[in-house]
């Protein structure tokens, strides 16, 4: 590119130095001087622009253009030769840098056409500007008395140069038209920064080419005024290049604010301040900044919360700052601001983001931490060591005093004395050792007696309370105490029953029959008949012993229940049962502690139905449903069977309940009773 | 007629064998538990083996095991088990394929000796005994209506006997009438259960047992 810029240059100076001569010498030129140096100004500031230009390589399409705009400029110096046929040619070339001129205005600053219209504008404009000249040369002579002849002259004809004329001016004013429209509408659709560069730009041309329609317009009315107003033409386009120059290095001028930058990030206290500095440094307000957490995966805005870079990325540009090698965060701008000014600010903020990430990161695990918080069931208290608290998190409900009177006052002052003294001692204890101190105490809130365990925890010079409600806990352990007792006293009460039936059946009976069978020794001699009466007797005894003795062991554990499980079990107990019975079964084995329950809980539900039900049906079902045992029993009786009263139901509960099972009974009067336990498997 | 005798008590097994002999059964082999059984069963090939069970070394149900284990092995050889208690799902077990040589008797039963007697005479012809416990609780059985409330008072005791494995015979001794009169009610019996009729004792029993056991 170096070596390109260097070329334009010395082409420039040769052109300048031929220009010069051919000025100097002609002899049609009144005012050589002022001739030569206007137009060597606005040569030299086209070509001064484009070799600026150039030095970039994303602005070098555009800088060869104005590059090409200053050197074709020389071109309107052959018209000063005083050979006819230099000056003829050089009557043919004038159109050629106004060409160059709107091709290099359209393209900026993209450096590219962006639409097909604006490629056809630039198409017009070329057809235009190379046609028109060649169509005045073969219609007429050169416009001034003194000019060499024109050596392309075909017809010297008025009516067909002002046909010409009319064309160029109607076509010109098309092309105009057409690039102030595109010009009009790129600015009202750029955005501030864009528009910064782009307004001295658009004024400069608009003026330019305002003022080139103008002369036109007039000089085919006025010579004379037609002449001072090409002056004006020649110098507003002079101050086009100048204008786009002041676009360019705006943006690189911007590149001394990095120092500044550097200095507001230094004392930036939050990530807004830091956003809006960069927003200054890159004259971008429409800048957003994302910090990025490698720990999560995730981009971060300013205020927090998750940003999508992809979505934010949208028709904007995205410049990544880094940090020790490390993506630390990412700013989202205006496309048109310059890359490499993105790039300075980015390498000038790395340190300030760096900070500001790790911030981002702090607040982001701390508000992790405080979800999690929340999410923990359990009140916290935050207490100093006289018993003040100073912060707490809960449920108003589970308050003793309302939450807006509880920070400041004191535990003495809104618990009782025996709660509140247990409390400091906690406290002090935990203070003063530093081990975690615990306690169980009871309060009434909203008439509700409640019971709370709390864990006391050192935190520097104040204590952390962490109390949780155990009530349900306290509840559950005496029900379950309750169950235990109870179960026993139903085993102490079967064990009672089961000596008493020994005592009053089996034993008695053979009791008697011990007797019946000394009696019968003692008269088999004597009263052979008796004998033989007696011992009958003692036969018949003996079986309704054998009967009870299997009917109690039967009772106690039905041997079969073990052997073969509950479907041969309940086959049995459906067989004696006084009403039809209905028995759905899985074959299978459940656990042995699992059937006996089922066992127990059917062969009481069938004595139930026996005493009460006055049933003329009972169905038992027994399921097997996601791992747990499903026992039914329904009849369709009287109902109105209560568990919580008669020893029977209520020892099933607590039997099934010991298995963490439960049991619930449907008797509604009227409707039979539905007996349902459900024990789990496992 | 041959019998061994598989009971792990003594005492009991002694008084069985004493009964058995005296009612004339020729008891060749004694054992106290499963293996000891088997084993007697191999050497001495009896027309029956009378079976208690529970025996060592789990007193669950060796006894039964073993039965099934003779009637697989030793088809000729009928087996009688006796139990301190009966539970229809083991007779059904037992009964499961065939009545044929085949008893379930509770223990009290021995001290009748004629009655005890019968049934170990009947096992070892290929005849069967239930005991009547099992098959008052399956005649007895509370049912929602069925042709089983259509049969007599009569006909339900036939159906019981005819159940406990007996034959016209036996029937008509024990209710003291006549054979003829038994075979009346069997017929009669058979077509009020719509049950095909059958000439053998021990298919007799497997087909009103399933109709009992619905």
């Amino acid at each position: 590119m170096l070596r390109a810029r260097w070329a334009i240059l010395l082409t420039a100076v040769a052109f300048t130095a031929i220009a010069l001569a051919l000025v100097f010498t002609s002899d049609h030129e009144s005012t050589p001087a002022f001739t030569a140096a206007a137009n060597l100004i606005v040569a030299w500031s086209f070509i001064a622009c484009g070799v600026v230009a150039l030095a970039r390589v994303s602005d070098a399409h555009f800088g060869l253009l104005m590059s090409a705009v200053g050197l074709t400029w020389f071109l309107s110096a052959l018209t000063e030769s005083n050979n006819s046929y230099v000056f003829s040619v050089g009557n043919l070339l004038w159109g050629i840098p106004l060409a160059f001129f709107i091709h290099a205005l359209l393209t900026f600053p993209r450096g590219y056409l962006e639409t097909k219209i604006v490629f056809a504008v630039v198409a017009a404009a070329y057809g235009l500007l190379s046609l028109a000249p060649l169509l005045f040369s073969l219609f007429g002579e050169a416009g001034c008395s003194d000019c060499p002849q024109n050596e392309f002259v075909l017809v010297d004809s008025n009516l067909a140069t002002t046909i010409v004329g009319v064309l160029f001016i109607g076509v010109g004013l098309f092309v105009c038209g057409a690039t102030i429209w595109v010009l009009i509408r790129r600015w009202r659709v750029a955005s501030a920064p864009l528009r910064r560069i782009l307004t001295p730009v658009f004024v400069t041309s608009a003026t330019a080419i305002g003022a080139f329609l103008l002369a036109a317009f007039v000089s085919a009315v006025s010579e004379t005024a037609s002449s001072v107003l090409w002056w004006l033409v020649l110098f507003a386009v002079a101050s086009v290049p100048t204008a786009f120059l002041v676009g360019l290095l705006r943006t690189r001028l911007a590149r001394a604010s990095v120092a500044s930058l550097v200095l507001e990030l230094g004392v930036a206290r939050d990530p807004e301040s830091t956003r809006d500095a960069l927003r200054k440094a890159l004259g971008d307000p429409s800048l957003n900044l994302a910090y990025w957490l490698s720990d999560r995966s995730r981009w971060v805005g300013v205020s927090g919360w998750e940003v999508d870079l992809e979505a934010a990325s949208q028709g904007r540009r995205t410049t990544l700052v880094e940090h020790d090698g490390e993506v630390v965060a990412a700013f989202i701008h205006d496309p048109s601001v310059d890359r490499e000014l993105a790039g300075a600010v980015s390498a000038a903020a790395s340190l300030a983001l760096a900070r500001e990430q790790s911030i981002q990161v702090v607040r982001q695990s701390e508000s992790r931490y405080r979800a999690l918080l929340n999410a923990i069931p359990d009140l916290m208290f935050r207490m100093s060591r006289d018993g003040t608290y100073l912060d707490f998190k809960g449920d108003r409900d589970d308050l003793a005093v309302p939450p807006e009177e509880l920070i400041g006052s004191n535990a003495r002052d809104i618990l009782p004395v025996d709660v509140a003294e247990g409390l400091l001692e906690g406290i002090a204890h935990a203070l003063d050792t530093g081990e975690v101190a615990t306690g169980e105490y009871e309060l009434t809130l909203n008439n509700v007696r409640r019971t709370f365990e709390a864990r006391i925890v050192r935190d520097g010079d104040e204590a952390v309370l962490i109390v949780r409600d155990i009530s349900e806990r306290k509840r559950q352990e005496d029900e379950l105490r309750g169950s235990r007792v109870r179960l026993l006293r139903a085993g102490d009460e079967a064990r009672r029953r089961l000596e008493r039936n020994l005592h009053d059946g089996a034993q008695q009976r053979l009791v008697s029959l011990s007797l019946a069978l000394r009696l019968a020794h003692a008269r088999l001699r004597d009263a052979p008949e008796e004998a033989e009466r007696l011992l009958a007797g003692a036969s018949e005894e003996l079986a309704q012993a054998l009967e009870e003795l299997r009917e109690l062991a039967r009772g106690i554990h039905p041997a079969v229940l073990s052997e073969r499980g509950l479907s041969a079990a309940l086959e049995a107990l459906a067989g004696r049962a006084p009403v039809p019975v209905g028995v759905t079964v899985p074959p299978d084995r459940f656990p042995p502690a699992v059937e006996a329950a089922a066992y127990y809980v059917i062969s009481e539900a069938l004595a139930n139905v026996a005493k009460y039900a006055e049933a003329s049906a009972v169905e038992i079902r027994v399921t097997r449903q996601n791992g747990r045992a499903v026992v039914e029993v329904a009849d369709d009786g009287v109902g109105g069977a209560d568990p919580t009263r008669g020893s029977g139901l209520s020892g099933l509960v607590d039997r099934v309940e010991a298995l963490d099972g439960v049991l619930k009974v449907e008797s509604a009067p009227g409707a039979g009773t539905r007996i349902r336990a459900e024990i789990p498997c496992e | 007629m041959r019998v061994v005798i598989a009971e792990d008590s003594v005492l009991l097994r002694e008084g069985v064998v004493r009964i058995l002999a005296e009612a004339g059964f020729d008891v060749v082999g004694q054992a106290g538990t499963g293996d000891e059984l088997m084993l007697k069963v191999r050497s001495y090939s009896p027309d029956v083996a009378i079976v208690d069970i529970r025996m060592p070394p789990t007193h669950t149900d060796e006894g039964l095991r073993a039965a099934q284990e003779i009637r697989e092995k030793h088809p000729g050889v009928g087996v009688l088990v006796l139990s301190q208690y009966v539970e229809p799902a083991y007779a059904m077990e037992l009964l499961a394929e065939s009545a044929e040589g085949v008893g379930y008797l509770l223990k009290d039963r021995i001290s009748d000796v004629h009655e005890f007697a019968d049934a170990v005479r009947r096992v070892g012809d290929g005849g069967s005994a239930l005991d009547p416990t099992i098959v008052s609780q399956l005649v007895g059985r509370r049912r929602r209506d069925g042709p089983l409330d259509e049969l007599t008072a009569r006909e339900r005791e036939v159906l019981g006997l005819m159940a406990e494995g007996r034959s016209n015979q036996g029937i008509a001794e024990r209710l003291v009438v006549t054979e003829r009169a038994v075979e009346k009610h069997v017929t009669s019996i058979f077509s009020k259960l719509r049950l095909p009729p059958a000439t053998a004792d021990h298919r007799r029993v497997l087909a009103v047992l399933a109709y009992l056991r619905g």
